[in-house]
């Protein structure tokens, strides 16, 4: 089995589930969305249909919430695998245009959302400084390299 | 005290500088001092930037707080996401000395020397351990007495618990004590612990994101809580935006999205307005300073066996 697992996918952890799904119950997405089951994916991935849930929509409502680690009784949780999960379909180019949005804003000014400028005026603040943006780039020219393209 | 500098963040000076306004206020009132420094970008967000390259998470964060480091002062933070992000680094950098290696050498190619060495406080933990709940309470000038309010920490500043330590994970009580101390009584309620959704909204799950909303908000409406205390600008965001939506929805009274309208109506007896969630600050209690808007400070709960289900 675990060579089908992915080798990004820490497998030793995931087998360590004694499949009490005390994180599925308590996980704020299973409260509003019954079609989510956390576990399940898991039990996907560890089936070896990773590239399955790599692109499919489920991985991207874990809120990374962190309260499957809190809960589980092998200190796992969940939030590691989706998030190697979703960090594997935006690497594949997959993922919600909203994260991808984000992100080119990242890499662009270094910063994440736009600022109310006359907002501030009003209340007597001053501008914001984004003096960090251009060192920051300089330090993750590399990281980013031929992502742009 | 330590010698603080102030970590704002992109969130609460961008799009809610009335956050930034009333913590001002606020930090002056209880003594905290501070200084700001040049240069800092995007913690960053984890949940968009450790998602797309665990890398650039690192380097970022190290940089800003190398930055904090050659100043001489440790963070002061008053977003949950930044704080999670910053708590959580340091968390990983103590533990890997090859990852301590890696980020110090990519800090030394842009000329930083980073010791790994700064500490990062959040304005609730300065407030409750530092200032001191009685402090506060001292300074009170015009006492919630009678509010009932439905604390909401958020999830960042209390998980991962083994990282962010910034209360109790399961049982956390500061900021219950810290509203308390305004004269308010904080509830306890069920879906205390529970995120407020927000994320759900922006990575294409929206109607998702609004019912993760609607849970909390209908059960602190059924509770006859008065106001909402958050902690969190995204936390905030969520709940401002999502009850507008609500109050359509149900097509109850217009929602009043003002703080401290909805807390003077509050205060003058007016009748309680069905949707009325807002985030209930600091300011307004101790300071009558006009225009600013309720506090950006607020983690919350005190949980009870009874009702929580951790």
């Amino acid at each position: 089995m675990r060579q089908l697992v992915p080798v990004e996918f820490d497998y030793k952890s995931m087998v360590t589930c004694v499949g009490c799904e005390s994180c599925a119950n308590d996980c704020p997405v299973t409260q509003v969305d019954d079609t989510f089951v956390p576990h399940d994916v898991i039990r996907a991935i560890i089936s070896g249909e990773a590239d399955s849930v790599i692109a499919g929509d489920d991985i991207w409502k874990c809120l990374e919430c962190g309260t499957c680690t809190e809960l589980c009784p092998n200190s796992f949780g969940m939030v590691k695998v989706f998030k190697e999960a979703k960090h594997q379909a935006l690497e594949r180019g997959l993922g919600p245009a909203e994260t991808r949005q984000g992100m080119e804003m990242f890499q662009k000014t270094g910063v994440l959302g736009q600022t109310r400028a006359r907002a501030r005026d009003k209340l007597g603040l001053g501008p914001v400084q984004v003096a960090g943006s251009l060192e920051l780039a300089e330090l993750l020219k590399d990281t980013f390299k031929g992502k742009d393209e | 005290m330590n010698d603080y500098i102030f970590f704002w963040g992109c969130t609460i000076p961008g799009r809610y500088p009335f956050l930034e306004k009333s913590l001002r206020l606020l930090l002056e009132k209880v003594g905290v001092r501070y200084r700001e420094i040049e240069g800092f970008t995007c913690c960053p967000e984890k949940f968009l930037v450790e998602t797309m390259s665990e890398e650039a998470w690192y380097l970022t964060a190290a940089r800003n707080l190398a930055l904090a480091e050659k100043n001489g002062g440790d963070l002061l933070v008053a977003c949950n996401g930044c704080y999670a992000t910053f708590r959580s680094a340091i968390s990983a950098f103590h533990s890997s000395s090859a990852l301590r290696e890696e980020v110090a050498s990519r800090l030394a190619e842009i000329g930083l020397d980073y010791k790994f060495k700064t500490g990062v406080h959040h304005v609730i933990e300065v407030l409750h351990d530092v200032v001191g709940p009685d402090v506060i309470g001292r300074k009170v000038v015009a006492p919630m007495d009678g509010m009932r309010i439905g604390a909401h920490n958020g999830c960042q500043l209390l998980r991962p618990g083994p990282a962010v330590r910034l209360d109790d994970a399961a049982k956390p009580l500061k900021l219950d004590r810290l509203v308390e101390v305004l004269g308010a009584e904080s509830l306890e309620y069920h879906s205390k612990l529970a995120c407020c959704g927000e994320a759900l909204g922006r990575s294409g799950n929206p109607d998702e994101s609004m019912a993760s909303a609607r849970l909390k908000l209908t059960e602190l409406n059924e509770l006859g809580a008065d106001a909402v205390v958050v902690v969190c600008p995204a936390c905030f965001g969520q709940f401002e935006t999502q009850q507008l939506v609500l109050a359509k929805e149900q097509d109850g009274p217009p929602c009043r999205s003002s703080t401290t309208r909805s807390w003077r109506r509050w205060r003058s007896g007016s009748s309680r307005t069905r949707w009325g969630w807002t985030c209930t600050g600091w300011t307004s209690s101790l300071s009558s300073t006009p225009g600013a808007r309720s506090g950006g400070c607020a983690s919350w709960c005190r949980s009870s066996s009874t009702t929580s289900r951790w």
